[in-house]
């Protein structure tokens, strides 16, 4: 995957290797913020369902966030590489489903509170929980790199991207 | 509160949280292969902070738990994420930058448990 022309700045100058653009610092577009709160809404949605079925008593292992982050992390990695490609996706798309409803869907904040309230009761579960936890969704995000990778070739007839897609780090 | 209205407010601060995620990321983002990702860091410890000052109100009883599901479970928990941090890291030990992925990985980790420790303390000492 070429990168488009960018106009050398002083911020892109000095690393722009093929595949990765970078993105001069300004604020998002109105519509692609509208679009990341709209599926950011969705997502909290679907979190707070995740959470309603599998409740917690803070004292037992977090089975909802920890679902949440693993499935998240794999949709997210698999939906980088295969469908929200620069090339075949709009930047709509990916504020919607990357940035919005998948960064949504997943959260930091709850696997640090949640590990913290743990260790009153449970402080094996603790570092279960948070290893656990970071472990399978690194685990999770490579598996939906490969069959993402994988299905792209597939469906494009080449194996030539090797490269990581993740072309936008604020992606979501 | 009734469960439409907690859940219909619950949805508007996720979207809110996702939001104030892009506007947060996009401050602080300079991309290139040989930097770490700010973006995350940026949301996350932000949002282990508030979610430390938010945690000794609801212990105290000072607010409701249906605020909690809103503004911890909506907005924070909107506002963080951990789909990209992961997405990140692979990315980082797929470039052989190893060093740089050990220190997105393990030290969001470390300081989002200091950011909460130093908010939940403040917060309770405030309250007294």
């Amino acid at each position: 995957m070429s990168s488009p022309p960018t106009t050398p700045t002083a911020d892109t100058a000095t690393d722009s290797p093929a595949g990765l653009r970078p993105r001069p610092r300004r604020l998002p577009r109105l519509h692609l913020l509208l679009l990341t709160a709209l599926g950011g809404a969705l997502g909290s949605l679907a979190r707070l369902g995740v959470n309603s079925a599998l409740p917690w008593d803070a004292a037992n292992f977090p089975w909802a966030t920890f679902a949440e982050n693993l499935t998240g992390s794999f949709l997210l990695g698999w939906l980088l590489v295969y469908l929200l490609t620069p090339r075949r996706a709009s930047a709509e798309a990916r504020a919607f489903l990357a940035t919005g409803l998948l960064g949504s869907f997943t959260t930091f904040s709850a696997l640090i509170g949640e590990s913290v309230i743990l260790s009153d009761n449970t402080p094996v579960l603790t570092g279960l929980y948070a290893a656990g936890s970071v472990v399978g969704g690194l685990f999770c995000a490579a598996l939906g790199f490969l069959l993402g990778r994988r299905l792209h070739s597939a469906s494009e007839g080449s194996s030539s991207d090797h490269e990581p897609q993740h072309q936008r780090w604020q992606d979501s | 509160m009734s469960p439409a209205l907690l859940i219909t407010l619950t949805a508007v601060a996720g979207g809110l949280g996702a939001a104030l995620r892009l506007v947060l990321s996009s401050l602080v983002t300079t991309s290139g292969p040989g930097a770490l990702p700010r973006g995350t860091w940026l949301v996350n410890l932000l949002g282990c902070g508030a979610l430390g000052l938010l945690s000794p109100l609801v212990e105290t009883g000072l607010i409701c738990s249906c605020w909690f599901t809103i503004l911890a479970g909506g907005l924070l928990g909107a506002m963080t994420t951990f789909s990209t941090w992961m997405v990140e890291i692979i990315t980082l030990a797929e470039r052989r930058a190893l060093v740089l992925a050990a220190i997105q990985l393990l030290g969001q980790l470390a300081l989002g448990f200091a950011a909460y420790f130093i908010a939940h303390f403040v917060s309770a000492a405030m309250i007294g």
